[in-house]
């Protein structure tokens, strides 16, 4: 028996079927040649998500059942979902402080501390390993992408540790 | 013709020399092999940053050495942008992103000698079937290339979308509309008809398209490094023996011999056809292989070796594709050929017809550097694969805030704009959400990577021909074909299901 039950990936689907709806709005206020094919996209698949949020909810689905094979890379289902949210949540959590980092102090600055950092505190290392691994992305980021492909770093917030660098670096 | 081909190989081999030993074009074309090499390993940069640094060396040098140099650049960055790909789940280059699909996963099996060896051999005889395929197909496909409008080029687009999105395994739907999703980010940014601006929401970064190195990155790079730090394990426990993984690997690549020619022969082609390229030439391959070779449907995703096979013969194959427009017509098959273009012109070489006759020993030339590269490139990479194979040894915690830092550094060096950072976050929650929900992520790179081109193909055709661009015989061709992919889709699918029933029901 077909059973209407709201299930976790049934909200995926209902995100992205908003997104494109919006979309679909969004598109109908622009001339004809900007909206021709933003709509020759979003109106098929806004049909097609709708048929896959009807799939989701009404297709009897076991507890703890896989979602169906897909061509991607597998995804470990050993680890207990709370044990992988938790994980997942603190790694973004470090990207996140990783690109706050950047914005503040600057690029020359947050990606060698990021690696100092997560290897001693995170991944709770020797030092040996530590310092290993700090100098080794040092040497990539200012031998390969400061020194020889010029990247243009961009101002950080506060720019005065990138301006001590550079002062030793070289601009 | 074969006197131009021995003149070309003369000039190769020929003084002046290093010391009186070494000549000095194969030292250029070997040290473009090292830096080319370095290059693909490196995430996110690749063949046309390469160039771009090499270019201004160039000047000073005699015309041999300088094609070599920057053939010996680009022809191998495809071959070593694997390491990444298998090792860690990062593409190295756009054109390594299908060798994931599988590479990853038979690292983790233990098997990362495996497929450093198929990938590597694939890579060597597509190279070398490129540069074969370059040298006497000139003559053949320019009429058909020339019989090529907008009405087919968007059609082409769209097949290739279609081949990616049914291979979705149990809900085509979720592929299409995966592929939807790369299209519609496609379309952010000023449209290309009359400036104006769609979904940027104010945003200057946004104007000028979303970057795919960022979004690439993001996608596959940042949830499979999350998911091996959930996993807490080093990327392989099995015990890697790498060089005998390597000659399996080898043998592996001759017994799918015929995947290996048919997958090189779709690699020029596409590389061939101007504005397809690099980014999409690894999923049109892998595609075809999981649509044609037999068990593809079970096995394909979780470490079939056929899976690295196959993109591998064709990314490299692609790049004697894509001379063969930049050498014939002076249209260059690819970004990176629009470089070497500029590099020809430097030498005050006109690339067009004029190649052809006045110049064939250079255009031979090209072909020579292009074959001695991939076999200088993979005996070189096969000597390292025991080494670096070993790095599926190491702890993640140690590899993954290195790699995640490189990764950073890649998206931002794409238009050095911080906007790069918001988009490889957002494209990296988005892209393990969807390997979470059994979303598959290829389809929506593919998308991303031809939204501008489907674009720009379809209003024009719709412009120039109103709706009879649907009648002309090349689009009912393509048309057909795309309609045969998709009911081959469903149809396993709902095989797949069917097969799956009992175990579902409850």
């Amino acid at each position: 028996m077909l059973a209407l039950k709201m299930r976790v990936p049934a909200f995926f689907t209902g995100f992205l079927l908003t997104i494109f709806t919006l979309s679909l709005l969004f598109s109908l206020d622009w001339r004809h040649q900007s909206r021709f094919f933003p709509l020759v996209i979003s109106i098929p698949t806004v049909t097609m998500l709708i048929i896959q949020l009807g799939v989701d909810l009404l297709k009897p689905r076991k507890a703890g059942e896989s979602l169906g094979a897909v061509m991607d890379l597998p995804v470990d289902t050993n680890v207990p979902t709370n044990k992988v949210l938790t994980r997942a949540g603190i790694m973004l959590g470090w990207l996140a402080g990783l690109v706050m980092s950047i914005w503040l102090l600057g690029f020359v600055v947050s990606i060698p501390l990021f690696v100092c950092l997560y290897l001693s505190i995170q991944a709770r290392e020797k030092w040996s390993i530590v310092l290993i691994g700090t100098a080794a992305i040092i040497t990539l980021e200012v031998g390969l992408f400061h020194k020889v492909l010029h990247v243009y770093w961009a101002q950080p917030v506060f720019p005065f540790l990138k301006d001590a660098v550079f002062s030793v670096i070289g601009a | 013709m074969l006197d131009a081909a021995m003149i070309a190989l003369e000039n190769i081999f020929g003084c002046p020399c290093y010391l009186e030993v070494i000549p000095i074009p194969l030292a250029m074309l070997f040290a473009g092999v090292l830096f080319g090499l370095f290059l693909g390993a490196m995430p996110g940069l690749g063949g046309i940053v390469g160039l771009a640094i090499i270019l201004p060396f160039t000047y000073d040098m005699d015309t041999t050495s300088a094609l070599a140099i920057m053939i010996g650049v680009t022809a191998v960055v495809s071959t070593s942008d694997t390491i990444p790909a298998v090792l860690f789940g990062v593409p190295g280059t756009a054109s390594a992103q299908a060798t994931v699909m599988d590479g990853h996963p038979m690292a983790v099996k233990g098997e990362a000698g495996r497929a450093f060896g198929a990938a590597y051999m694939s890579s060597l005889i597509g190279g070398l079937v490129g540069a074969c395929l370059l040298a006497v197909s000139i003559p053949i496909l320019r009429p058909l290339v020339l019989m090529f409008g907008s009405p087919e080029f968007f059609m082409l687009g769209l097949l290739g979308i279609s081949m990616v999105a049914v291979l979705a395994g149990s809900a085509p739907i979720k592929g299409l509309v995966a592929g939807a999703i790369g299209l519609i980010v496609g379309t952010v940014g000023s449209d290309p008809q009359l400036g104006e601006l769609r979904y940027t929401f104010g945003h200057l970064y946004l104007w000028d398209r979303v970057p795919l190195v960022p979004v690439a990155l993001g996608l596959f790079a940042i949830p499979e490094m999350v998911d091996l730090v959930v996993k807490g394990t080093k990327i392989s426990n099995v015990p890697t023996k790498a060089m005998k993984g390597v000659a399996v690997g080898i043998r592996d690549a001759f017994d799918n011999w015929f995947l290996v020619l048919r997958c090189s022969a779709l690699g020029t082609w596409i590389g061939f056809i101007p504005g397809l390229g690099a980014s999409v030439v690894d999923w049109f391959a892998y595609g075809h292989a999981a649509q044609t070779v037999k068990g593809a449907r079970e096995t394909f995703g979780k470490g079939d070796v056929r899976g690295v096979i196959a993109p591998e013969s064709a990314n490299n194959a692609r790049e004697g594709g894509a001379l063969i427009p930049t050498v014939a017509f002076g249209i260059p098959g690819s970004s990176s050929m629009a470089l070497i273009l500029g590099g020809l012109m430097i030498q005050g070489i006109q690339p067009g017809p004029s190649m052809l006759k006045e110049h064939l020993d250079l255009t031979y030339t090209l072909v020579w550097s292009l074959a001695l590269s991939n076999i200088f490139g993979t005996v070189i990479l096969m000597f390292l694969t025991s080494q670096v194979a070993k790095l599926t040894q190491v702890r993640i915690n140690i590899i993954a805030p290195i790699i995640l830092a490189v990764v950073f550094l890649a998206a931002f060096q794409a238009t050095a704009a911080m906007g790069d950072l918001g988009i490889l976050m957002t494209a990296g929650v988005l892209g393990w959400l969807m390997k979470r929900f059994a979303w598959p992520r290829p389809p929506m790179v593919l998308g991303l990577v031809l939204a501008n081109i489907l674009e720009r193909n379809l209003w024009i055709s719709t412009n120039r021909y109103g709706l009879d661009w649907l009648l002309r015989p090349g689009v009912i061709a393509i048309f057909l074909l795309i309609i045969a992919s998709l009911a081959y889709g469903f149809y396993m699918a709902n095989k797949g299901g069917k097969q799956e029933a009992p175990a579902t029901k409850g």
